[in-house]
């Protein structure tokens, strides 16, 4: 489930659900704690987050897009 | 079954742009400038719809003082992946698009939209080194929550969250009007209008994801259904190149467009570079390895060469934070965020990097000249169709509206009635679709058509591949016709999105069997050699009845 909402910091004021390009938050009540109604739509480019006053939007990416990487050698400049 | 009610609204505006991406708001802003009437409609919310609306960080654009010569600037470009898009478009539209590029880059400017940093223009990415940078980095991250005020202060009405599906034709075959779905009611709009921008992304879809267990993760969002082109076509317009896939490389499984933003070198797994570009990280230039031949990383895969990992060693932490700031313009605040929470630090980590699946490219898609002008009177496109693009939607999109404004000049709303009837077909379509009890999920439908795109006229194709695919095909879209079931409106709009998806497969395949040639990512392997009689020229199709017609020039 990509947003994951926090409940104690979200006013419900709903702007993640009027901004969200995918709407993921679909079926969601003014005024209600956003629902992730369509989690595998969602595109994770953050338009919740950026959009959210009081930094409410977590993430937990999915693992299948976690991305493969390996440490290198390296002097930290 | 009993099929579902809709309420349907109706609305006149002078100038209607379905798709209010950079595209659609572009026109819309020149629009409200000029006075006209003017209405965006968009499936999602125009402060982060489509392709651009999380950011972008590179605008292409020619400015005389820093680029000099306008001839040394276009061979140079020639040479890159926009040199493909631009050869189609023909020298005269790519000089005239140039030469408007700087003009918009003051004006985003001037809008709100930072186009310098740290107070000077910066070109860089997508450049071979010591020869021309044409890219402007530029603060895009919030580019389309700018232009949407801008539109807004010029008088321009947006409609969110509305679906544009059918074009609406007069009794002279005129573009008339626009019929809509809302994405959370049951409800329709249908627009009059005296003139049309269709400005609705680069589609998703037709071929299979490169990472299978996570569908919407695309280079461009998944909701982008290729609505424009399929309405185009069923309109009568032109379509152009639709058989010729685009490619792209980039993170491996976080599928995001935005290659040109990594500084780093593209190693193989025993450090050598793999292409011969850059040696060390190179900020000015990036490396371009993969721009030159998408596949070039995949086949270090089929060879069991790989992984290849893009290794920004080298880079100061100054400029790792500059590149970070960069990626972040371009979208990618989740991958930073992910790299965060792995504790990916790309100062010591390479990330692996691999080639995409094929996708329906932008470049190709509705025809449309200088103006922006289709075949159809009245219709007009912008966008992600010809060149693409930010700086190629912009500038499109802006022509657009100048060209609409003195065509709706001496033009009247078309009568109502007249359009009723495509309303109606249109409305028994929606209501059907949200009315059946039972029938397939949009996602099915969408993967029955993947399979056979990948397996018919995907990486190899051959005639009679083609001609069995296409068969295939059609019954398959027949059968979605009949038993395509949304629970909802928003399930409503992915359902009409694969039914304009289906169209624009079944294009392909024509378009594909008719070019008896290799080229590109078109790869025929009865017709293994580049037909060089073909350089130059445009494939086209448009619909002449039911039937298909298809030309080059």
């Amino acid at each position: 489930m990509p947003p994951v909402i926090n409940k104690d910091k979200c006013i419900r004021c709903g702007q993640c659900v009027d901004v969200c390009p995918m709407d993921v938050f679909y079926g969601s009540k003014k005024g209600e704690v956003p629902v992730v109604r369509y989690p595998d739509e969602c595109w994770h480019a953050e338009a919740c987050a950026l959009q959210c006053p009081k930094d409410a939007i977590e993430f937990r990416i999915p693992l299948s897009i976690m991305v493969p990487f390996r440490k290198l050698p390296h002097d930290d400049m | 079954m009993e099929a579902k009610k809709f309420t349907v609204e109706w609305h006149d505006t002078d100038f209607l742009c379905v798709g209010g991406g950079i595209a659609g708001l572009m026109a819309a802003i020149n629009a409200g400038s000029q006075g006209m009437d003017c209405v965006v409609l968009d499936k999602a919310d125009t402060r982060r719809s489509g392709s651009g609306g999380l950011g972008n960080d590179h605008f292409i654009c020619y400015i005389t003082e820093i680029h000099g010569d306008y001839a040394t600037f276009i061979s140079d470009i020639m040479k890159l992946q926009n040199g493909d898009r631009l050869r189609q478009m023909g020298p005269e539209w790519a000089k005239s698009f140039f030469m408007k590029t700087w003009d918009i880059v003051r004006l985003w400017d001037e809008w709100g939209i930072s186009m310098k940093h740290n107070g000077e223009y910066y070109f860089a990415g997508h450049a071979v080194p010591g020869r021309t940078r044409a890219f402007l980095k530029y603060n895009g991250i919030d580019q389309k929550v700018v232009l949407t005020k801008q539109a807004k202060k010029n008088g321009v009405k947006i409609h969110n969250r509305a679906m544009g599906y059918e074009i609406l034709l007069d009794e002279q075959g005129r573009a008339a009007g626009v019929f809509a779905v809302d994405t959370r009611e049951y409800k329709a709009y249908v627009y009059r209008a005296k003139a049309i921008c269709l400005g609705t992304g680069a589609p998703n879809g037709v071929f299979p994801n490169a990472n299978r267990g996570a569908w919407a993760m695309r280079t461009n969002p998944l909701n982008l259904t290729g609505d424009g082109r399929a309405m185009a076509y069923r309109a009568g317009a032109e379509l152009c190149n639709m058989e010729m896939p685009g490619l792209h490389a980039g993170v491996k499984y976080f599928c995001r467009n935005g290659q040109a933003t990594w500084e780093g070198v593209l190693r193989d797994h025993t450090g050598e570079p793999i292409g011969p570009f850059l040696k060390k990280p190179n900020p000015l230039y990036g490396d371009i390895t993969m721009e030159v031949n998408k596949r070039h990383i995949e086949s270090y895969t089929r060879s069991a060469r790989s992984p290849v990992y893009m290794d920004m060693t080298g880079l100061t932490r100054d400029q790792l934070n500059l590149m970070e700031h960069w990626l972040r313009q371009e979208g990618n605040s989740t991958l930073l965020r992910h790299f965060k929470q792995e504790g990916i630090d790309m100062i010591d980590t390479a990330v692996e990097f691999s080639t995409y699946v094929l996708k329906l490219p932008i470049s190709s898609g509705i025809a449309f000249n200088g103006k922006s002008e289709t075949c159809v009177p009245g219709l007009y496109a912008a966008g992600d169709e010809g060149y693409g693009g930010i700086s190629g939607a912009a500038v499109t999109g802006w022509w657009a509206a100048d060209a609409a404004r003195e065509y709706v000049a001496d033009k009247e709303f078309a009568d109502a009635a007249l359009l009723q009837p495509k309303v109606d077909e249109c409305l028994n379509l929606v209501e059907e679709l949200c009315g059946r009890e039972n029938g397939a999920h949009w996602l099915e439908a969408k993967m029955a058509m993947e399979n056979i795109a990948w397996d018919y006229c995907g990486e190899l194709r051959s005639h009679p591949m083609l001609e069995a695919g296409l068969a295939h095909l059609r019954r398959v879209h027949a059968r979605a016709k009949e038993t395509l079931r949304a629970e909802n409106p928003h399930e409503l709009t992915y359902c009409l999105g694969m039914l304009n998806l289906f169209e624009l497969a079944e294009v392909m395949f024509l378009m594909a069997d008719e070019r008896q040639e290799s080229r590109g990512q078109h790869r025929r392997v009865d017709y293994p050699l580049q037909n060089l009689m073909l350089d130059g020229k445009r494939h086209f199709i448009r619909k002449n009845g039911e039937e298909a017609v298809m030309s080059w020039r």
